[in-house]
């Protein structure tokens, strides 16, 4: 197998996947400041490529193929060659999205002309540009050898016969798309067929993306999801909490320190392991409706897989908790009547709610079930987890190249077709693009004179 | 008789490889039993096509002769995919068959320091393990450091006709059935292939005016830039198999040579036979056929798509049976051949054998099919033989460098089970290796081995400049707030509707230029990518593994050792294509190599300080 270029531009998430509330996209590469220039736009000054290295720069992370539509606040880090860990230009996206936000940040990475990294290719850029020791080289290799095993022992056990199936679906579509659009290159006069790729790229990318919408649920079946608890201080956060500990109760522990000032408290929902933060103890802003706490809500919200906006079913609406709920995401965000066995001042319906007592356990089977379906979509019903983020990775990679492949001209397409092969490959360790591609040519097309 | 250079077979590698080799100054031998059967196009007479033109593009630029001798004698020319985009643009010529033999004799005659000798090789002379030259059939002695062997599908041939089968390295014409054993006492293990032509019909017999007409190309295009005299003057045709043909086939399978068992050796799958096409492909009710003229004024035409191993009075009737061919009368049957090739992993990426220094090889000896991809490899071998034989070192292409390059990683390091075709799958790098850049490519290499002279690569460089100048221009000027760039990567848009607008260039552009021009442009950012990627390869085919003892270096993996002992890679960019080669090896030998490099600058530096 050989080793990855090492001219080239790549990028890849830096964070370790379900850990941390900050989240890193890092890019190497001669075009990492192009990169940087495409996604990012500083708040204040020029451009990334235009600023000197080595500062800080905060700004917004925006999709420049919509209008510069926000993906994301972040803060951008610069290095300059070769005063980087690579040796290379590099620069840092730090958000503290989620891993969605991650993969989207990777994804516009891509689209602006970097390729996904592979395993171990910042490490070896670093050896390559003289960035590690001799000392520190023996190790490099141990590592490698390390991913590159497990690499092999994932392709011969680690994928679910399900899922196997899955990629081996796909990729028997680009292959037949890709050997389609090659025999017609390689002879021309022959009578192939106009290579007919609406079709097969438009099934193979609805199945990358139903793969990749379970990656969500896989990372979450796997390393477990935080949960995040909103509302007024007194809006039952803490009860419902407790009601959703059951035995557990004891287990709930303070968590200490300047920097975390909330609780947190692990749980275990049917299986799959929860976080949940009680903003309860939140010191600098006890209310989180109130404006000098929206800002906090909303950072944990963001931090968070999932947050149960909390509202008293028995007390009047209150303008401002509806004002908060607009501004969190509604696809992460789950309201919850609270208090359900106290007489209604409202209806839940009005606010798409669940109604719960944490007094009485009304409710709370229910809610149970939004959760987990919210968390973990219909792949609750299904073992197709992609657990690995690297998998994810290669997958939006793959979405990556046949998106760009969907109508452009035989020659590029071929190009963009044959990359998507190549991705496909990094998960499955079927790499010999070439001659499956010939065994499909002329297995499907009589030519040849 | 004391030569520099042997070359054993006039095809279309051994006179690229005598060619070049006498240009290189070597005394040059050319052996072959029939003079008259230089430059023979056993095949179809066309030059080109998918792949094979940039092959063709690629030895004009580096001095070779196939470029010349296709355009002098071309009757027809045709560029495929035209609308496919410029990395798949191929250029396809006819040849007048007899017309290009006598071209190359012609060429080989008036060449400084080649001699033509007639004889059949019987064998190679090896002292202390080395070449030393070969013994003809009758008895005689050549003697040179450096034979190169070009012998087609002549080893220890064998031509069927139906299940009739006589000893043949061509139709009509005796094998060489000696030098296989030569070959294999020498540490050479042999393949046996098959290949197969179609039949030849009198053109007198044919009923041209129902057949579909395939126009040349006007104003035609050429390898060399210079398009022969009568490269307009003949059409080509298409007919096509019907159900009839194929009940005929389907009939009589067991009269095959192919599919009665008896012949063994494998063909290749681009390359199948017409009772492969109607067995395999049951449900198509049709072939197409390509009717290619021998000539301007032929009295032949060969019949593309129909290769056959049927007994002659079966072709008769299979031929009867496609539209325009009721009455036609074959001339020359269709007939198979098995031939003996070397296995092509013994060679080194220099085309000499790693098993017996001084022996070249080149063409279908080494698997390969086809005469471009055979004038390729004869280009290299020649060179390396003179060079050989001067006591220089010997000169490669890297698979970055374009299609010669990947024949030749292909061919050394994968090593083939059927007969090797190029084709433009085969070269990831298909948009960086474009026929109308193949000169800008290598030109250069071709100065420095020594067959293009200095005029030619400042030709090619100022084209180069004033394609770059004007790439440039348009990415400056402006109409609005669009670049004349962007407004040629509009649909529809072409260089003389944008410079309508923004203006022309202050020199005057060619057509070719002008196309340059605007593949650069609107391919711009598909170029740059592909040219990252290949950069980001090429570190590692910079780093020489000549002097690495795999036996000290720690952590190869066991399969990974005797890969690499086996094939013995020149450069970390070729060790990490073999099969069996791991990143984890890659890696090894990159810290091997950074360490003894690390420890050799610090004995230096210590030296220095203690001067």
């Amino acid at each position: 197998m050989p080793l990855p270029p090492t001219g080239d531009t790549i990028a890849a998430v830096a964070t370790a996947p379900g850990t941390g509330a900050v989240g890193i996209v890092r890019v190497s590469g001669p075009a990492a400041y192009a990169v940087a220039d495409r996604l990012f736009r500083p708040h204040r000054g020029p451009p990334p490529s235009r600023r000197r290295a080595g500062r800080v720069v905060f700004g917004s992370i925006v999709d420049a193929r919509h209008q510069d539509e926000l993906v994301d606040e972040a803060l951008l880090l610069t290095f300059r060659a070769p005063h980087s860990y690579t040796g290379q230009d590099v620069v840092e996206f730090q958000t503290h999205g989620g891993p969605a936000v991650l993969r989207s940040v990777l994804d516009l990475c891509l689209h602006a002309g970097a390729r996904m990294a592979g395993p171990g290719e910042y490490t070896l850029r670093a050896f390559l540009g003289g960035r590690i020791d001799l000392a520190q080289a023996e190790s490099v290799l141990a590592l490698v050898e390390a991913q590159s095993d497990g690499a092999r022992r994932n392709a011969a056990l680690g994928l679910s016969r399900a899922l196997g199936e899955r990629l081996d679906a796909i990729q028997s579509d680009l292959t037949e798309a890709y050997a389609a659009l090659q025999a017609g290159l390689d002879y021309p006069e022959e009578g192939v067929p106009e290579a007919e790729l609406d079709v097969p790229l438009a099934r193979a990318l609805e199945r990358v993306e139903a793969l990749l919408a379970t990656a969500e649920a896989g990372r979450i079946g796997v390393h477990g999801a935080r949960l995040a608890l909103l509302g007024r201080p007194n809006a039952g956060k803490s009860s419902l909490l407790n009601a959703l500990l059951g035995f557990e109760r004891s287990i709930v522990s303070d968590v200490p320190g300047t920097t975390r000032d909330y609780l947190e408290a692990p749980l275990a929902l049917d299986g799959v392991p929860l976080t949940a933060i009680d903003t309860a103890g939140i010191r600098s802003a006890d209310d989180a409706v109130e404006a000098s706490g929206v800002a906090l809500a909303e950072r944990i919200a963001d931090a968070s897989d999932l947050c149960l906006l909390l509202v008293d079913r028995s007390r009047p609406l209150d303008p401002e908790v509806q004002g908060l709920r607009t501004r969190l995401s509604a696809a992460r965000t789950l309201v919850v009547a609270s208090k359900a066995d106290l007489p209604a001042a409202w209806d839940e319906a009005e606010l798409d709610a669940v109604a719960v007592s944490a007094h009485s356990g009304e409710g709370l089977e229910a809610l149970r079930a939004a959760i987990r379906r919210r968390l973990l979509g219909d792949a609750a019903a299904s073992e197709l987890w992609i657990s690995n983020q690297r998998h994810a990775e290669a997958l939006v990679s793959v979405r990556h190249h046949l998106q760009d492949a969907r109508g452009a001209p035989p020659d590029l397409a071929s190009l963009e077709l044959q990359d998507a092969l190549e991705a496909l490959g990094r998960i499955t360790g079927r790499t010999e693009v070439a001659e499956e591609t010939l065994a499909a040519i002329f297995a499907s097309f009589c030519v040849g004179k | 008789m004391q030569f520099d250079v042997i070359v054993v077979g006039g095809g279309h590698a051994g006179i690229e490889a005598s060619v070049a080799a006498a240009r290189l100054g070597a005394r040059t031998a050319l052996v072959l039993p029939n003079p008259d059967k230089i430059g023979v196009m056993p095949c179809n007479p066309a030059i080109g096509g998918p792949g094979k033109s940039q092959l063709v593009y690629e030895i004009v630029a580096l001095g070779g002769v196939m470029g010349r001798l296709a355009d002098d004698t071309a009757i027809h020319a045709r560029t495929l995919n035209a609308s496919k985009g410029p990395a798949v643009q191929s250029l396809r010529v006819q040849n007048e068959r007899d017309g290009y033999a006598t071209a190359a004799r012609g060429l080989i005659e008036a060449t400084d320091g080649v001699s033509i000798v007639r004889a059949e090789v019987a064998s190679l002379t090896v002292e202390d393990g080395r070449v030393a030259g070969v013994e003809t059939a009758d008895g005689r002695s050549l003697r040179a450091p450096s034979v190169v062997l070009c012998t087609g599908t002549f080893l220890a041939g064998v031509v069927w006709y139906g299940k009739q089968q006589r000893p043949a390295g061509r139709q009509g014409e005796p094998p060489a059935r000696h030098l296989s054993a030569s070959l294999r006492a020498t540490g050479h293990a042999m393949m046996r292939f098959k290949t197969g032509t179609p039949p030849r019909i009198r053109s007198d017999s044919v009923d041209f005016g129902v057949l579909q007409e395939v126009p040349a190309d006007d104003p035609p295009r050429s390898f060399t830039g210079r398009p022969g005299p009568r490269v307009t003057e003949s059409p080509t045709w298409i007919t096509r198999t019907t159900p009839e043909t194929h009940a005929l086939i389907a009939a009589n399978l067991e009269a095959s040579a192919m599919y009665g068992g008896d012949i063994e050796g494998r063909g290749p799958r681009y390359c199948p036979s017409i009772e492969d096409k109607v067995v395999r492909f049951a449900d198509r009710d049709h072939h197409l056929l390509f009717v290619e003229p021998d000539g301007v004024d032929t009295s032949e035409v060969y019949l593309q798509g129909f290769s056959s191993s049927m007994p002659p009075i079966l072709q008769d009737d299979m031929i009867r049976t496609l539209p325009g061919f009721e009455r036609a009368v074959i001339q020359r049957y269709a007939y198979a051949v098995e031939y003996d090739a070397l296995d092509p992993t013994h060679l080194a990426v220099t085309l000499m054998s790693r098993r017996l220094p001084g022996l070249f090889s080149a063409g279908q000896i080494n698997g390969t099919s086809g005469y471009e991809e055979a004038a390729a490899q004869g280009l290299v071998a020649g060179v390396n033989a003179a060079r050989h034989a001067a006591g220089q070192e010997l000169v490669t292409l890297r698979r970055d460098q374009g299609y010669l390059g990947v024949l030749l990683d292909d061919l050394v390091r994968w090593g083939i089970d059927e007969p090797y075709r190029m084709l433009t799958s085969r070269n990831e790098y298909r948009l960086l290796h474009r026929q109308d850049n193949a000169a800008e490519r290598l030109t250069a290499v071709g100065h420095a081995w020594g067959l293009v002279d200095a005029a030619t690569v400042a030709e090619v460089e100022a084209s180069a400049g004033r394609v770059g100048r004007e790439v440039e221009r348009l990415g400056r000027v402006r109409q609005g707030a669009d670049t004349g760039a962007k407004m040629l990567c509009r649909p529809g848009a072409d260089h003389a509707s944008v410079t309508a607008v923004v203006g022309g260039p202050e020199e005057a552009l060619s057509r070719d230029e002008i196309e340059r021009v605007e593949t650069l442009v609107r391919y711009a950012s598909y170029i740059e990518r592909t040219r990252r990627h290949l950069e980001g390869r090429v570190e590692f085919e910079g780093m020489s593994l000549s002097e690495v003892d795999y036996g000290r270096v720690a952590s190869l993996s066991a399969e990974g050792r005797e890969v690499l002992l086996r094939h013995v890679p020149l450069t970390l960019g070729a060790a990490q294509r073999l099969r069996g080669v791991r990143d984890s090896d890659v890696t090894a030998l990159l810290v091997h190599l950074k360490t003894r490099e690390g420890a050799s600058t610090r004995a230096v530096s210590r030296e220095t300080s203690a001067g």
